[in-house]
């Protein structure tokens, strides 16, 4: 008998299963799982920033508290933001409740970073309480300008950032009968 | 007497590896939604410092604002032409507004629903207040910003976070 015949016969006694190659199809799912995990995160917590602040007073808020104490009254800080017909800023100025003469802030974020970081830090390394802080904004300012100067006002660790608009005074609560 | 079969045993695997893709559609389908919550209209101020999120709070209202596309016919002849518009996040909805006077409305609904969910006592030390996200398009004026920081104030919300793409990072 031939080998070919002999090969032929085998064949037919075991005929070949095709299989599909499951196992690394099942790794690379996996592996694409991974990487779907990996990459879609889409969570807001990588690309976002937060900046926390106090609201305004309105005359919503009631009469305010009378202080009791008769310890002096903490020097707070006021900026005033100008802005000009394009909304970019005009002018930075910042007052005191002890100092009235408006003083000259410079526009850029930096410098006026570490300009009131500095005023911070003079204040509490007389340990003093840090200050609180009043950003007025012109209402025609851009607000990613005003959201950068907020930032740098945050970076200064005042006690407490409040934005407000320009010109506004809180308002009175009415006259009690 | 049967011959043992000389094939190995093998697992059925097809089961698992249906799990697994399906696993794959549903973290896609999941990032989606979170995704959706965040409104594509607003593309938030690049801030050079600004601090990472922080999870210490657990109850949010998201209110995004952002400039008002172009009016349509309709709405020219009607008069309804703003120059802003809003959207407040709520749980798994969004609705969107034309004035602040409805986002007021909807966040006095939210503080009075906060206030009712907890106890007297822990309500006037302060806790049980949603948290009031403010997510303004980089292009509005303070003005417009200002005045949803006023509606929060009235309705009874003392605190407010404003959000910003961190520097460097290119929003998606």
């Amino acid at each position: 008998m031939s080998r070919s015949t002999r090969k032929g016969r085998h064949r037919e006694e075991h005929p070949i299963v095709a299989r599909v190659p499951v196992i690394p199809m099942l790794d690379m799912a996996f592996q694409l799982l991974a990487f779907g995990l990996y990459c879609f995160d889409l969570s807001a917590d990588k690309i976002e920033g937060q900046l926390s602040l106090s609201l305004p007073k309105t005359g919503a808020d009631g009469p305010p508290v009378q202080e009791t104490s008769i310890t002096e009254p903490e020097e707070d800080f006021t900026i005033r933001v100008s802005a000009d017909g394009a909304g970019r800023i005009a002018s930075i100025e910042m007052t005191t409740t002890k100092v009235t003469t408006p003083e000259a802030l410079p526009k850029d974020i930096v410098p006026l970073a570490n300009t009131l970081k500095e005023r911070v830090e003079r204040k509490t390394s007389l340990k003093e309480k840090a200050p609180k802080l009043e950003m007025q904004f012109d209402k025609k300012l851009n607000y990613q300008l005003c959201f950068e100067l907020l930032s740098a006002a945050d970076t200064a660790k005042f006690s407490k950032v409040t934005p407000n608009i320009l010109g506004a005074e809180p308002k009175k609560p009415p006259p009690m009968p | 007497m049967s011959a043992p079969s000389e094939e190995p045993e093998e697992p059925d695997l097809t089961a698992l590896l249906d799990l697994v893709l399906q696993l794959v559609m549903f973290f896609l389908a999941v990032a989606r939604i979170d995704n959706e919550q965040r409104d594509q209209s607003v593309v938030l101020p690049q801030a050079s410092i600004a601090r990472s999120l922080t999870k210490d709070y657990t109850k949010i209202v998201i209110v995004n604002l952002y400039p008002a596309p172009p009016p349509t016919d309709e709405e020219k002849q009607r008069g309804r032409v703003s120059e802003v518009k809003y959207s407040v996040f709520e749980g798994y909805g969004v609705r969107e507004y034309n004035a602040i006077i409805e986002v007021k409305t909807n966040l006095k609904g939210k503080f009075d629903a906060d206030q009712k969910a907890v106890p007297k006592a822990d309500w006037d030390a302060g806790k049980g207040r949603s948290l009031v996200v403010l997510r303004a398009h980089k292009d509005c004026k303070f003005e417009q910003v200002f005045n949803v920081m006023t509606a929060a104030r009235e309705v009874g919300f003392t605190d407010i976070q404003l959000r910003a793409y961190v520097a460097g990072v290119a929003p998606r």
